[in-house]
């Protein structure tokens, strides 16, 4: 039986309460229930943008707004929230990115183009995104047209860019966008309204009649078990309070698991430890799936390929667990038993992570390969970080993933170079050694050949970019 | 002027065929398709299904209640299957629930035993083992045979081309809702509601006059809409019929991946002979489509891949086996270019090949074989307003084919992990349906009394902008604004016999059928308007909505002629028609004259590949096309885009990847994987030739929507440049797509990485 429940939130310029169960699809009560049919289904699995829609969360008295896939945000999510779809975004004349993707013939069959309206509108009202070509391109990285080849799109973005970025200083963008005929007025009453909306208790999870299904972003459970989650009893965690910044103490960097990647990347704290994080991040999902994806859920859901699991293994991170006998820790890298088993009880949920502090001798990469720069999944990423001085290796923490069962922590390889001053041939033997550590095998992503062939170029690509005075690309001919 | 719909796109308030509110009693059909490749039905469980809740009927082979075997070419496709499944995805039956979830919900306790029969997906192996679609054929100009010895050069090689998934947006679907008298009305997102009607019809057992089939728009097609909407909207058609209720069918993602006909894979054999000054003498192709199962569009897309076989080059000896390849794969069908891209990428790879072995560039070689007027295809058509070199020529200037190419080498030797490489593709391809049948246009031109106008025509709106340019050549017909007149959807009530919305000439064909309509209109309009102003109707014209005398404004607006018109009892609404003359086609003749005209253009496209991490970048396309007058510039220009970037697409990263056993491996968006805006360039520049009338098409323009694909296949020999740029290693079997994986396994052996235990220290 599905398990309904009164979810209330604000969808576009209505305060709504409806019944539903809460692991239901935004995505399908838009279109079957409230009829707002501009969201579109495309894929159902976050890898289109057709079904974009905007969330915004109230807190300390201003609403910020993120863009996530409907069709992988459960019900339950929406309480006390304002729901915005593109029809939220009209108004009796076209908005300037309307009227850019109008003017520029960003649209052609139309099926892809109010998610393009609702990334590019989402990115203007998000003070922490920079107001630039190069941004605007960002924005658009969850979206697929296969219509248009993408330039008048971007010609549109630039438009915008253009328009509007002078006028779009301060903090305070909703406003300036209101003024600016970018967003319907009523986004200003919003903050008011949803102080309004007394959020409902979740139903408390001892009271749940089977185990429930623990949600984090849900990027992962809805691809995998879309049909089904619906119908099931969910622990929502983001429900439970909103996700802390990340905190130092004692040396160590100290995270909320249930931080969305995003946020993980905008952080900083995580900006300091890991200078090329955004970096990073903009090779991992899209733009919108990152403000929902979990370092809890990327942990847990335990695929080889995880990326962000890749780079905190390499941190060296501690887990901190909960709901279990007692509160624990295990280091990440003892926590993959096997494909998909995990060192933890059903019940014990992942609270914090952890990971000691990176300083001034600490070098970090991560690198990862994939059909499609963006928004795909690696065929093999991997990361490293070692301590080092002068060419002196201390330690050396040396991560692969896409070639095992689990994401997998070189122990041979990092031990090996680990207290030795780094030369050509040592680096190259720690790859060979590494080597030995997997089996791959082939599949969609790629043959098993190609994937020993990939380890290797992406080890050696650590070694050249935190050591290019000892390790120079010309180790690349050395192997033909 | 925009695309008409633009407005209605920003804000999402354009309707697709599910987005109109349904009725309150529709139900929802969902298929269950086979598990398995190949094999024959023993038995089909159904009963399960059909007594959960919500279910209102399961349908299979033997509930189709009139014909049960359909087919847009030859009628071989049972609409469920029957005695065998011959694909992943086959049809077996339909569940007709309440809702989707429900629908979904009961699929799973449907189950088929099946017994496993032998699975073949590659053509090669059904060629050899005789089992084709039709008699393979060959056709020949010249004598290949004799020229060899006389060639400086003669190379051979392989090529194994795959196939290309439509990923229209829009996945399939439609909605049928029975009506009085045993008739029913069905929306359907399809490129050819005629071909929809008649098999409705046809599996209904009833006269095509009792179906209504109406069209607004589609969320994308590509030829993958062109005979593949039929079978959804026959199975809905069935379950509406037969209970008397609205029937809906979505096919989700991954069921479309699965159950619906791609672009097809080929494989290649060719042998090319050149002279030492680049004169290509003689080219010998074999051509093994692999077809799919049923018959579908392939023989039609097989014809298309002979003719454009020699694309753009003028070649004396042509010798051209076509062989269509039985396959445990879903039909694979009509797909933008129709066979063209692959029978131009054949010759793309010999003459990449030759380039090597003679330490030329390709595009020596391509610049020395460039038809002109007067050459005579294969196929017998003599060429005339050849604009090739034309195209060629600009390009090279405005884009400096010579500095790219320096630039090029310049990095090349500077750099070491990383390299560039560049292509240049012409491109010629013919406009018109090779079935020559199909080349007619059909256009309804009401004139209401208000001044508004509708136009309503065969052309299926599916982003390419049709409704656009109907609205323009309306407009432009009589002189009014553009806000006066709309497009109607395409409705099998009002247009009858409708040809596909397909081989880019939808516009040309509705196109010219829309201007002997409004022709027709402005023979009543002049002579009432000349009768009120006292002139000659030859000496009326209408401008800006305004009607004019010997040239010169009166005071007598569009709106007043109209009622005048009205009033005087003469002729508002007309049909028009069009067909283009002299076309005929016949393989079995030398003489043949298939092609309506011929669109030209050349593309330079050039990347950077990452020899460390094997992956790579496009850095830019640049082309000069010929679109003779252009109609609307921008919704042009998104279709060359377009064009390109599926093209770009299909050789790069686009990769259907299959088991041995016939079972689609990617089949979602997160293992297919297209182009996305990251992945194509942001420097794209395409220029339209100038003073470039094209007296053919509808007011001097040219078909646009095919020929810009294959610009893309540039995109593959850039990056094989690249590659060779790193470490010359020209493989065996030319293979595409260029996955980074391919790419990767073509700098480095292997072989070269060599596991190694820790030596004791
Ligand atoms: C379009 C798309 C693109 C993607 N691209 C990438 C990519 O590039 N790289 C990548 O690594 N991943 C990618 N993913 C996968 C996915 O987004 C990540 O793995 C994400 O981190 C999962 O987090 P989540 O919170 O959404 O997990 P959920 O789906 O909510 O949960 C996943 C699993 O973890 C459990 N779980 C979640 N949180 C906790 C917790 N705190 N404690 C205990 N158990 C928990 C859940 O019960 C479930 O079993 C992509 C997914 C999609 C849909
Ligand atoms: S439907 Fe494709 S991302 Fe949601
Ligand atoms: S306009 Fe058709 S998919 Fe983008």
């Amino acid at each position: 039986m599905k398990p309904k429940c009164a979810i209330r939130f604000i969808l576009n310029n209505q305060e709504v309460t409806a019944w539903e169960s809460p692991g239901r699809l935004v995505l399908d009560y838009l279109r079957d229930s409230a009829r707002l049919t501009g969201t579109k289904e495309g894929c159902k699995e976050g890898d289109c943008g057709a079904c974009t829609v905007l969330l915004g969360s109230l807190k300390d008295g201003t609403v910020s707004y993120a863009p996530m896939t409907s069709c992988l945000i459960p019900m339950g999510e929406l309480t006390g929230k304002h729901l915005v779809t593109i029809e939220g975004l009209n108004q009796d004349t076209l908005s300037p990115v309307q009227a850019a993707m109008v003017d520029c013939g960003g649209t052609q069959c139309g099926y892809c183009t109010p998610g393009f309206v609702v990334a590019m509108t989402g990115w203007l009202m998000d003070p922490k995104r920079p107001i630039s070509s190069v941004g605007v391109r960002e924005s658009i990285s969850g979206n697929l047209c296969r219509c248009t080849g993408y330039r008048s799109i971007k010609e549109a973005g630039d438009q915008v860019v253009e328009k509007l970025a002078a006028q779009l200083n301060g903090d305070d963008r909703i406003q300036l966008l209101c003024v600016l005929g970018a967003l319907p007025d009523y986004f200003e009453t919003i903050p008011e309204r949803l102080a309004k909306i007394e959020s409902i208790a979740e139903p408390d999870s001892s009271s749940f009649k089977e185990r429930p299904v623990v949600i984090g972003g849900g990027t992962d459970l809805y691809v995998q078990r879309g049909e089904e989650i619906p119908y099931q009893q969910v622990h929502l965690l983001n429900n439970i309070e909103t996700v802390a910044p990340v905190v130092e103490e004692n040396g160590h960097t100290i995270v909320d698991s249930r931080m969305s990647f995003q946020a993980f990347g905008d952080d900083p704290l995580i900006i300091k430890a890991i200078p090329d994080i955004q970096v990073y991040n903009e090779l991992i999902a899209s733009w919108p799936i990152r403000t929902r994806a979990t370092i809890g859920g990327n942990i847990c859901n335990a695929s080889p390929i995880a990326d962000m699991t890749c780079l905190l293994l390499a941190m060296n991170t501690e887990l901190h667990l909960e709901g279990g006998d007692e509160l624990r820790s295990i280091p990440l890298k003892d926590f993959f038993l096997g494909y998909k088993q995990l060192a933890k009880t059903e019940d014990e949920i992942i609270e914090k992570i952890s990971f000691f502090t990176p300083g001034e001798k600490s070098l970090i990469n991560w690198e990862k390969v994939s059909k499609r720069s963006v928004l795909d999944i690696a065929t093999v990423n991997s990361a490293a970080r070692f301590e080092a001085e002068n060419g002196f290796i201390e330690q050396a923490y040396l991560v692969l993933g896409g070639v095992a069962p689990i994401p997998l922590y070189l122990k041979e390889a990092s031990s090996f170079i680990s207290k030795q001053a780094l030369t050509n041939e040592l680096a190259m033997e720690a790859i060979d050694i590494a080597q030995t550590e997997f089996e791959p095998i082939s599949d969609v992503r790629g043959s098993a050949d190609y994937k020993r062939l990939l380890a290797r170029q992406l080890l050696l690509a650590h070694f050249i970019k935190c050591f290019p005075e000892i390790i120079s690309e010309e180790v690349i001919y050395a192997s033909l | 002027m925009r695309h008409c719909d633009s407005e209605l796109h920003v804000t999402g308030l354009s309707e697709y065929t599910d987005d109109v509110a349904p009725p309150e009693e529709m139900l929802h059909g969902v298929i269950f398709g086979s598990p398995i490749a190949h094999g024959k039905i023993q038995k089909l469980y159904t009963s399960g299904a059909e007594k959960m809740e919500g279910v209102r009927g399961v349908y299979t082979f033997e509930d189709i209640p009139g014909t049960k075997i359909i087919g847009a070419v030859i009628q071989d496709e049972p609409l469920f299957a029957h005695v065998e499944v011959m694909y992943e995805g086959h049809p077996l039956a339909m569940i007709v629930a309440e809702s989707v979830e429900l629908g979904r919900k009961a699929l799973k306790a449907c189950k088929a035993d099946i017994e496993p029969l032998p699975v073949t997906v590659c053509p090669r192996k059904a060629f050899e083992e005789g089992d084709v679609l039709q008699e393979t054929r060959v056709f020949e100009k010249g004598d290949v045979e004799s020229v060899w010895e006389h060639c400086d050069h003669v190379i051979e090689g392989k090529v194994d081309l795959a196939g290309q998934d439509h990923l229209y947006l829009e996945t399939n679907r439609c909605r049928a809702l029975p009506i009085e008298d045993g008739q029913i009305k069905v929306f359907s997102s399809t490129q050819s509601p005629s071909a929809v009607q008649k098999w409705i019809a046809a599996v209904l057992g009833v006269p095509m006059h009792k179906v209504e089939v109406d069209v607004k728009r589609l969320g994308g097609g590509f030829g993958g809409k062109e005979d593949q909407a039929t079978h959804w909207a026959c199975m809905a058609a069935i379950a509406a019929m037969d209970l008397q209720r609205p029937v809906q069918i979505v096919l989700n993602r991954v069921e479309d991946m699965k159950m619906t006909g791609k672009r097809h894979p080929y494989k290649q054999d060719f042998k090319v002979g050149l002279t030492q000054d680049g004169k290509i003498l003689a080219f010998d192709v074999a051509h093994y489509q692999n077809s799919g199962a049923f018959v579908d569009l392939s023989l039609p897309v097989l014809e298309r891949t002979v003719l454009h076989a020699t694309n753009a080059y003028a070649i004396p000896h042509v010798k051209i086996l076509a062989a269509a390849c039985r396959t445990h794969l879903p039909p694979n069908t009509a797909y933008r270019g129709f066979g063209g891209p692959q029978g131009m990428f054949a010759l793309e790879s010999a003459i990449y090949k030759a380039s090597i072995v003679m330490g030329v560039a390709p595009e020596w070689i391509q610049s020395r074989n460039l038809i002109s007027n007067g050459y005579r295809f294969h196929y017998g058509q003599e060429v005339s307003a050849c604009r090739m070199q034309r195209t060629w020529d600009e390009a090279s200037e405005a884009f400096d084919f010579e500095g790219v190419k320096k630039r090029v080498d310049s990095f090349n030797a500077s750099n070491r992990g990383k390299k560039k490489g560049y292509a240049v593709m012409p491109v010629c391809f013919g406009i018109s349906f090779t079935k020559t049948f199909l080349n007619q246009g059909s256009s309804l031109v009401h004139v209401y009394t208000d001044g508004s106008v509708s136009v309503t025509t065969g052309g299926i709106e599916m982003g390419q902008g049709v409704s656009s340019n109907m609205i323009a050549i309306v407009s432009r017909m009589f002189g009014i604004s553009e806000k006066h007149v709309r497009c109607n959807s395409t409705n099998t009530s009002r247009i009858a016999n409708i040809s596909p919305s397909a081989a880019s000439a939808t516009s040309d064909l509705n196109g010219n059928a829309t201007i002997n309509a409004c022709k027709e209109i402005l023979v009543g309009l002049k002579e009432v308007a000349a009768k009120e102003l006292g002139g000659k109707p030859e000496e009326i014209t209408i401008e800006d909505d305004i009607v004019h005398l010997k040239g010169f404004a009166t005071d007598l607006t569009w709106e007043k002629l109209v009622l005048n018109t009205y009033f005087s009892r003469v002729q508002l609404m007309a049909h028009g028609f069009y067909t283009p003359s002299g076309l005929h086609y016949d393989y079995t003749k030398k003489e043949n004259h298939p092609f309506h005209y011929h669109t030209y253009g050349t593309c330079i496209i050039e990347v950077t590949v990452d020899c460390l991490r094997g992956n790579y970048t496009i850095d830019l396309a640049r082309l000069v096309h010929d679109l003779g007058r252009g109609i609307i510039r921008s919704v042009d220009l998104g279709q060359v885009e377009g064009g390109l970037a599926q093209g770009i697409g299909w050789v790069t990263l686009e990769e259907l990847a299959y088991s041995d056993d016939g079972l689609l491996l990617s089949h979602s968006l997160s293992t297919y994987k297209a182009p996305d805006g990251d992945f194509l360039p942001n420097d794209i520049e395409v220029r339209f030739l100038e003073n470039a009338d094209n007296p053919g098409g509808p007011l001097g323009s040219k078909a646009v929507g095919e020929p810009p694909f294959m610009y893309g296949i540039a995109a593959y020999f850039a990056i094989q440049r690249a590659i060779d740029a790193f470490r010359l290693n020209v493989p065996d079997e030319i293979v595409s797509p260029m996955t980074p994986e391919r790419v990767l396994l073509s700098l480095y052996d292997k072989d070269s990485v060599k596991p190694k235990q820790p030596s004791s220290v």
